[in-house]
């Protein structure tokens, strides 16, 4: 059987413009995420790697609509929700566009036999569409829009780097933490502080605590607490960005811990954004390793690490440095030159300025992300050319 | 290797106490800390945030501000104690004998002038040539850091360059007057690993030529692996473990350097669950009694609560401050 994903990403666009002049013109953009697709499965963690400004952050941000995507699908569950925070009109004509004119064409050609080629959400609102019709699939879309939302918010939720920055100065862990409890109505009065209790229990912070401000705490508790924020209201999906880079040696492996047996207890899913290949190799199950806007190469961890194939990938795994110093004078694959600017990516393979096994037809043709083995996905015109170990 | 028995160290560091007057109260950042350095070796000294890294490293150039004071300590170069000089001398042995590269080039490097302006005034200043070969001179130190087109970034500014590229000129404006010593606090931690490797290579590529000692300074035990010859580990102001690198990687004696060790994901073997050490770093202000490290060490016993104890050699050249550095004999790190 096919795994069922919770989230399923189709080729997420996002571009920030770029705003000049007096009449804040826009004169360019900023492709920060440029066709990314992936599925996420249930109680997996999911690694999100590349280096600075690849767009590993605004990955998080469109998936939770704190950025409006530019193009491309979100799918949580068996729903689409690319439309839930949409303004009316948009959300509209991207129904129609995206379900009810593309179902009345399936509709002329296969009638019901086009339900054998789709699957999905495509599959299940094709079958409503059959049912009830252009408009009865328009209402089920459209219906109790707050309500989804609301449902969304709770389903998804973030755990960002800076514990500096990303709790409010001003509340009290115990406000902090309840403040989404009351909000979807979890709890009512005496319960909450017997749920925040326990949440801060769960995350290692004394529940005696709770009347305390976030600056009362260390860096590693301040992110526990963040934590404790992030499961209130027992989301599906957590995104970590960065949730250890900011913190000390000796207390990033206390945080990985925890995160790892808070996923075994609330079988909870993961998507770990992280520049550290060494820390999403460590959590992860699947690792997507992302250069300048695009997914390059995701594969199931072990596949990745014994049987790398596009050359990013091979540089980055050989580039980083192994605390062992008997393993000192392995190969090293150098980079030549810098991370072009995403406001003009190299046509082509967007690597290829760098790549050291470039060819000709990679400076023009842009290499498509496909599946060369089950699970195993790379986006390279010469995939295993370029080794490294030794 | 180094030779340790029969070499004269360039630097000698000995028991320096630096401190800090605050509003609340008094830090004491560095305390009484104590190494040496010996002519073209890598010494790494790594340590999490605020165990007094940086702090070592502006007091070995006197570049404190003005809250900071060296209390104590000598630092001895070439058989003269910097802490005895005047700061007009001092002046002459920064930039010149010691040259230090910092995490963020940005902060180094004077916004308002160009590259090359600033490296041709470092030229000027300390070898006295005119302007245009101290232009010539500053082109190829460009090109020998790897920056491409060094005739046109020469008259570039910093905020042109990449955060690599601007690395590679802070590195150039310290090796233009060949100093013997070179002090680099952090100095990729703000890079993307792929332009790390760059920096790293160039760095080994440019001793090994120039023959100078370098002082690198971080909190990753995988840059120290690569770099380091001997090590120096610090914590809450104190060096806690020092020797020569494999020594302290593969026969750790002190249960921090241990516990660091144990806890960090690692690229090059499987690890189902992480060695954790419990707690976090003590405030500066109010460092615990007896050793600093007891509240968070597994092998502490009441003695460690209240005795401090002291660095001993433990193994040859292989010093530990734990009373207790035996329990660690048993122990492997992978
Ligand atoms: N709000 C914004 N407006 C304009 N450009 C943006 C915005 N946010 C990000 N960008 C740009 O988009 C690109 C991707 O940025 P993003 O923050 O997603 O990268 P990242 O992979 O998370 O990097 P890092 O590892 O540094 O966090 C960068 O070039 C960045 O400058
Ligand atoms: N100018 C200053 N005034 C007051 N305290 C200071 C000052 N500079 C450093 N300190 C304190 O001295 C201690 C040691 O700081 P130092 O900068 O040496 O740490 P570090 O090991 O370099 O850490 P990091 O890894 O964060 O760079 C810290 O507690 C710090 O807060
Ligand atoms: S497509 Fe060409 S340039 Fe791109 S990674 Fe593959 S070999 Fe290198
Ligand atoms: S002296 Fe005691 S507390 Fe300190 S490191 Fe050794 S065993 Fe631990
Ligand atoms: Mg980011
Ligand atoms: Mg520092």
């Amino acid at each position: 059987m096919k795994k069922m994903p919770v989230l399923k990403v189709e080729n997420l666009v996002k571009h920030f413009p770029i705003k000049a002049g007096v009449f804040r013109r826009t004169v360019g953009w900023v492709k920060a995420v440029d066709g990314v697709s992936f599925e996420v499965y249930e109680g997996e963690t999911l690694g999100l790697v590349g280096e600075s400004g690849c767009g590993k952050t605004t990955v998080g941000m469109t998936l939770l609509r704190l950025y409006e995507p530019t193009s491309g699908r979100i799918i949580v569950g068996d729903e689409d929700t690319t439309y839930y925070f949409m303004p009316t009109l948009r959300a509209r004509s991207y129904i129609k566009k995206m379900y009810l004119n593309r179902f009345e064409k399936l509709y002329d050609e296969r009638k019901d036999a086009a339900l054998e080629e789709l699957e999905g959400v495509d599959r299940r609102y094709y079958e409503r569409f059959l049912k009830e019709g252009k408009s009865g699939l328009y209402r089920y879309l459209l219906s109790n829009i707050s309500e989804k939302r609301k449902a969304f918010r709770r389903n998804l939720q973030i755990i960002f780097q800076d514990p500096y920055s990303s709790l409010n100065p001003r509340m009290r862990i115990k406000n902090i933490v309840a403040e989404g409890i009351k909000a979807h109505g979890l709890a009512q009065g005496e319960e909450v502080i017997g749920k925040v209790a326990d949440l801060l229990g769960g995350v290692g912070i004394i529940p005696e605590h709770m009347y305390r401000f976030p600056h009362e705490f260390s860096g590693g508790q301040r992110q526990r607490i963040g934590i404790a924020r992030a499961l209130a209201l027992q989301p599906k999906v957590v995104i970590a960005d960065e949730a250890v880079a900011a913190l000390d040696v000796s207390i990033r492996s206390q945080i990985i811990n925890l995160m790892e047996e808070l996923q075994q207890k609330h079988r909870l899913t993961y998507i770990f954004i992280s520049h550290d290949l060494s820390v999403v190799k460590h959590v992860s199950d699947r690792i997507a390793v992302m250069y300048l806007g695009k997914i390059v190469e995701l594969a199931p961890k072990k596949e990745l690490f014994e049987n790398p194939l596009h050359p990013y990938t091979v540089a980055l795994m050989s580039a980083i440095p192994i605390p062992d110093p008997d393993k000192r004078n392995k190969k090293r694959i150098i980079l030549q030159g810098d991370v072009p600017s995403p406001i003009n990516p190299p046509k082509g393979c967007r690597f290829h300025t760098r790549c050291p096994v470039a060819k000709k037809i990679c400076a023009e043709e842009e290499p498509p992300l496909v599946e060369v083995k089950p699970g195993h996905f790379v986006a390279c015109h010469f995939p295993g050319s370029l080794s490294w170990k030794s | 290797m180094i030779d340790v028995e029969n070499r004269e160290p360039i630097l000698r560091v000995k028991d320096l106490k630096t401190y800090f007057y605050t509003e609340d109260g008094v830090v004491k950042a560095v305390d009484g800390v104590s190494f040496e350095l010996y002519p073209g070796e890598t010494l790494g000294i790594v340590g999490e945030s605020g165990s007094g890294k940086s702090v070592t490293s502006l007091s070995i150039m006197r570049l404190l501000d003005e809250r900071g004071r060296i209390v104590s300590g000598e630092i001895i170069f070439k058989g003269k104690d910097l802490l005895k000089l005047s700061e007009g001398e001092m002046r002459k042995i920064r930039g010149n004998e010691i040259a230090m590269i910092f995490q963020e080039p940005m902060v180094a490097l004077n916004p308002v002038y160009t590259i090359g302006d600033q490296i041709m005034e470092a030229i000027i200043l300390h070898q006295g040539v005119d302007e245009k070969k101290a232009r010539e001179m500053a082109i190829d130190l460009l090109r020998k850091v790897g920056i491409p087109e060094p005739e046109k970034r020469v008259d570039q500014y910093p905020h042109q360059l990449s955060g690599g590229m601007r690395q590679r000129a802070m590195i150039a404006m310290a090796l233009s007057c060949r100093p013997s010593i070179l002090i680099a606090d952090e100095p990729t931690t703000a890079l993307d690993v792929t332009i790390q490797a760059q920096i790293l290579d160039l760095m080994k590529e440019l001793q090994n030529e120039y023959g100078m000692a370098l002082i690198m300074i971080t909190h990753d035990m995988g840059v120290i692996a690569e770099v380091a010859d001997r090590v120096a580990v610090m914590y809450a102001g104190h060096l806690v473990e020092y020797g020569e690198v494999h020594e302290i990687f593969k026969r750790p004696r002190h249960p921090y350097t241990y516990g660091l060790l144990s806890s960090i994901p690692r690229l090059d073997v499987e690890q189902e669950k992480l060695k954790s050490i419990p707690g976090t770093v003590p405030d500066p202000l109010n460092f615990p009694t007896g050793c600093r490290f007891h509240p968070r060490c597994e092998f502490a016993e009441e003695r460690c609560k209240v005795e401090e104890p002291e660095m001993v050699e433990v193994l040859p050249n292989h010093y530990s401050r734990c009373f207790f550095w035996k329990k660690l004999e048993d122990l492997e790190v992978k």
